[in-house]
């Protein structure tokens, strides 16, 4: 089935279904969003709930720049059990590919079982501050990275330094709570962003993530060099 | 002056790729093919080998395209099968070696237990003696006791009014003696567990209990696996080797260590103890090889061997 038969189709049990972005379907009467996920046999929209996952969340707060497409490749720091990865995976379709990173054991117990289950997602097992454990990964469109970590953006920078192609999108979601619970989130999204302008990458879009999320913010920038 | 080439290489789940410093293709060789022909190879056509991060930066960018063009995978989708399946075992292989340090500490906690119930239980029933003094106890007594204890029938069982604060320690301490013991019990079963999810084959040859005092001595599945057969015979009775190494005249060589608990050396005459720890030893570092390395399940042939050559041993075959 080709997309204009799904929207079709779509529109037939739902008047109010609209295609954001490739996958990506916004229900207009009731305000949610849904990602499809396509198998050899069968199709599914799936629910993408904005108070899970923080990308959901930044769509519903109007987020612009969406480089995540059919065929992208991505590497996601922070997959935690895989929620939000799972709907990337349904976006990207088996011609991307997802190379997912956690250290937390318990969590990582039941990504490798989406990573079996699914045909798009590489699992790795390991410390994103230490990426020289999976240097073999190749270079990719996006790096996405949400670790909840005071230095996270030390972690993604030298993570979007080794694996990120130039001109690629670097995606940071930033828990100001983490970072230093004592300064105002503003004053905190600033200072991140300063260090990343530093760097190197050029700031797309920051986009708050109340009210599905406590200050955190979700930042898109681009590597504007080599 | 002779200007040198030079090869930019780096391995990847897919191949090798050999790149000049411009990026321009050198050699590609599928993951099949030995990195130390890829490195005959490069020196054959007279390339100096450089392998460093820039080796890898470069070999980053091109490795999908040269993997698909040069023919080792069909397109895309295999290309990500299998970095997928090398996804998989890399993060398995890792997330073991996080489960062999809890596995040991947990073995080390019960170890501590043990050490400290046996001596707790002993002086426990002689309190309860003091109490009770015309029967001895048996531990299937002591175990009458806790449970009456637990319910804080004291009269029933001791048939003698008790002061209440003694009552009120030797509930405490029969508690604690109760509670001693359910946890080394459960950290037990535990440990078991987690040593046949880790090492089957190990497990299945070695028994569950030997399995674990050779991971906890030897520090990971790893070390165990790089082990020789003569090493895992003798591991556990370093003590007894140093005095034979000291005065080799008047102290035998010692002929097993930890091994010596398994049933197999245990239950046989003495004079063929030494023949079948042998064996034993050797079936056990092959089964730990075969954990480490290969995760294949190969406990019913394994332990076949094992008995059919002990069995041989004690026919003087
Ligand atoms: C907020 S959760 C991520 C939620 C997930 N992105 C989602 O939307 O479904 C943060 C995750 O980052 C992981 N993490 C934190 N520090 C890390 C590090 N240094 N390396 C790898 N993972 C890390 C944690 O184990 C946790 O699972």
């Amino acid at each position: 089935m080709n997309k204009e038969e799904i929207t079709i189709k779509s529109r037939n049990e739902k008047e109010s279904l609209i295609e954001l972005f490739d996958n990506v379907f916004f229900d207009n009467e009731e305000k949610k969003i849904y990602t499809k996920y396509t198998t050899k046999s069968s199709e599914e929209l799936r629910e993408w709930d904005p108070y899970r996952s923080k990308i959901a969340a930044a769509i519903l707060n109007g987020l612009k720049n969406f480089p995540f497409k059919r065929g992208c490749k991505i590497l996601y720091l922070g997959v935690s059990t895989g929620t939000t990865c799972s709907h990337i995976s349904d976006i990207i379709s088996s011609d991307g590919i997802i190379y997912g990173v956690d250290f937390a054991e318990r969590v990582f117990y039941l990504f490798l079982d989406l990573a079996k289950k699914r045909n798009n997602i590489v699992p790795i097992f390991a410390d994103a501050r230490l990426p020289n454990n999976y240097f073999w990964v190749e270079e990719v469109d996006i790096v996405y990275c949400d670790i909840a970590q005071p230095d996270e953006i030390d972690i993604a920078i030298r993570n979007a330094e080794i694996f990120l192609k130039k001109d690629g999108h670097l995606i940071i979601a930033i828990k100001s709570r983490s970072i230093d619970v004592t300064k105002e989130p503003e004053i905190i999204y600033k200072n991140e962003i300063n260090k990343l302008e530093e760097n190197g990458y050029k700031i797309l879009e920051l986009i708050n993530l109340e009210p599905y999320e406590d200050s955190h913010a979700l930042v898109v920038c681009i590597k504007n060099k080599e | 002056m002779k200007i040198v080439k030079k090869a930019y290489l780096a391995s990847f789940p897919i191949g090798h790729i050999a790149l000049d410093e411009s990026g321009s293709l050198i050699l590609f060789k599928d993951f099949r093919i030995d990195k130390n022909e890829v490195l005959e190879e490069l020196k054959k056509m007279g390339y100096e080998i450089i392998e460093n991060d820039f080796s890898k930066s470069i070999g980053r960018k091109k490795i999908r395209r040269i993997a698909i063009m040069s023919g080792a995978v069909k397109d895309d989708k295999e290309f990500n099968k299998i970095l997928i399946e090398f996804g998989i075992k890399f993060s398995e292989s890792r997330m073991k070696i996080e489960r062999e340090k809890v596995i040991i500490r947990a073995y080390d906690i019960l170890k501590t237990i043990e050490k400290f119930y046996q001596p707790l239980k002993e002086r426990f029933k002689e309190l309860c003696w003091l109490y009770s003094p015309t029967t001895k106890l048996s531990d299937e007594k002591l175990e009458n006791i806790l449970n009456k204890i637990k319910n804080s029938k004291f009269e029933e069982e001791f048939g003698i009014k008790i002061l209440d604060k003694d009552k009120k320690i030797l509930k405490e301490l029969g508690d604690f003696v109760y509670l001693s013991k359910n946890i080394k019990n459960e950290i037990e079963e535990y440990t078991k567990e987690e040593i046949k999810q880790i090492a089957p084959n190990l497990s299945y040859i070695a028994g569950e209990d030997i399995a674990l005092m050779l991971l906890s001595y030897a520090g990971s599945l790893k070390n165990l696996a790089k082990m020789s057969a003569s090493t895992i015979q003798l591991l556990g009775s370093e003590k007894a080797l140093f005095r034979h190494l000291k005065n080799r005249e008047r102290v035998k060589p010692p002929k097993h260590g930890l091994i010596y608990n398994s049933p197999y050396i245990k239950n046989s005459p003495k004079e063929y103890r030494g023949k079948i720890a042998r064996i034993l030893a050797s079936k056990i570092a092959l089964a730990v090889k075969i954990d480490f390395y290969s995760q294949r399940d190969e406990r019913e042939r394994l332990k076949k061997e094992l008995e059919e050559e002990i069995s041989k041993v004690m026919k003087n075959e």
